[in-house]
């Protein structure tokens, strides 16, 4: 079972990569915004992927909850700055 | 930057949120002893809740339900629990922070008054991070100017 | 210590904080400091620092993000150099 699901967490690791070029690379902030939250939600499940392979996963559970509120709480905080004033670059 | 409330959408999802956050922060404060937690991480998930009100109802609505001289209030508050509980300890013949000598006080043996002596430490820890966590993003956000200390300088200057 | 989780959490992290210096927009730099926080947090809980990742989760990621882009919003959205 171990394997399994260390090969489950490569495997989005490597989406993560494939995201982080939206990140890096993406033309103006907008992009930018929708890749960090689109990366928010795999890394989530990478934390309880560890969680299973350290044994302990109702630690690793809290940490997952705190992130999923704190990256909806910053995603609407970068909307309501880029609402409030229309600056193209 | 938090200027008028027109959507709907976002306003209504923060309304049926925001409860639960407070809930949940109030289980890490609680459940500092047994699982990755604490009064610090407990009082910045709080910060971020009310911080989130504001963002999405505007600062003349948010006002009402957060005044700025209780927030000012809440972080003493939280700071005299925390001296407080420490003082008391001195005052029945201990060191500062010895929670054992609470054992008098609330009728249980010395070991489960240091465990309720940490929990009440951790609460003010709490109290005083949500505060002022709430308080730097008020100050930098409106750039320390109150809006209704505008109004007098336009009277004068028309 | 899982060791394919840490070479690969070390790389992704490299990587957003050559993205951030580089970037010349200052609000996309904020941005990318927040996913990089996240990617910190990720490598103190492989590490089995629990706490520790807590912390640096809701303190860095949550509220410093959101402190940092009210902070862009008072000076110029365009870097000096």
């Amino acid at each position: 079972m171990n394997v399994f699901f260390l090969s489950v967490g490569l495997i989005l690791c490597i989406l993560v990569l494939l995201v982080l070029y939206r990140v890096v690379f993406g033309p103006g902030v907008y992009n930018r915004i929708a890749a960090i939250s689109a990366v928010g939600t795999k890394t989530l499940i990478i934390l309880l992927i560890m969680g299973y392979l350290y044994d302990r996963v109702d630690m690793f559970i809290d940490i997952s909850m705190v992130y999923a509120f704190l990256n909806f709480i910053g995603c609407v905080a970068a909307a309501k700055y880029l609402e409030s004033e229309k600056w193209m670059p | 930057m938090v200027f008028r409330k027109e959507d709907i959408i976002v306003s209504t999802i923060a309304r049926i949120l925001i409860p639960f956050i407070q809930l949940y922060a109030l289980y890490v404060i609680m459940h500092g002893h047994y699982s990755p937690g604490g009064g610090f991480q407990g009082g910045v998930i709080l910060g971020a809740s009310m911080v989130l009100l504001l963002l999405t109802r505007g600062h003349d609505e948010a006002k009402y339900k957060i005044p700025e001289n209780m927030v000012i209030t809440l972080s003493s508050i939280g700071v005299l629990i925390y001296a407080g509980i420490g003082f008391l300890c001195i005052l029945l013949l201990g060191n500062f922070l010895d929670y054992s000598k609470l054992a008098v006080l609330l009728h249980v043996d010395p070991a489960h008054a240091r465990s309720l002596g940490i929990l009440g430490v951790e609460i003010g820890v709490g109290f005083a991070v949500m505060a002022v966590m709430y308080s730097i993003f008020l100050d930098i956000s409106t750039g320390g100017v109150l809006p209704e200390d505008e109004e007098p300088e336009e009277g004068t200057e028309a | 210590m899982i060791l394919p989780f840490d070479i690969i959490l070390q790389l992704f992290v490299i990587i957003c904080a050559v993205a951030a210096i580089t970037v010349k927009d200052l609000m996309s730099a904020v941005i990318i400091l927040g996913a990089y926080s996240f990617f910190m947090c990720l490598m103190w809980a492989q590490m089995g620092a629990v706490d520790v990742a807590f912390t640096e989760a809701s303190v860095s990621a949550g509220i410093g993000t959101i402190l940092c882009i009210a902070a862009v919003m008072k000076t110029t959205r365009r870097t000096k150099d």
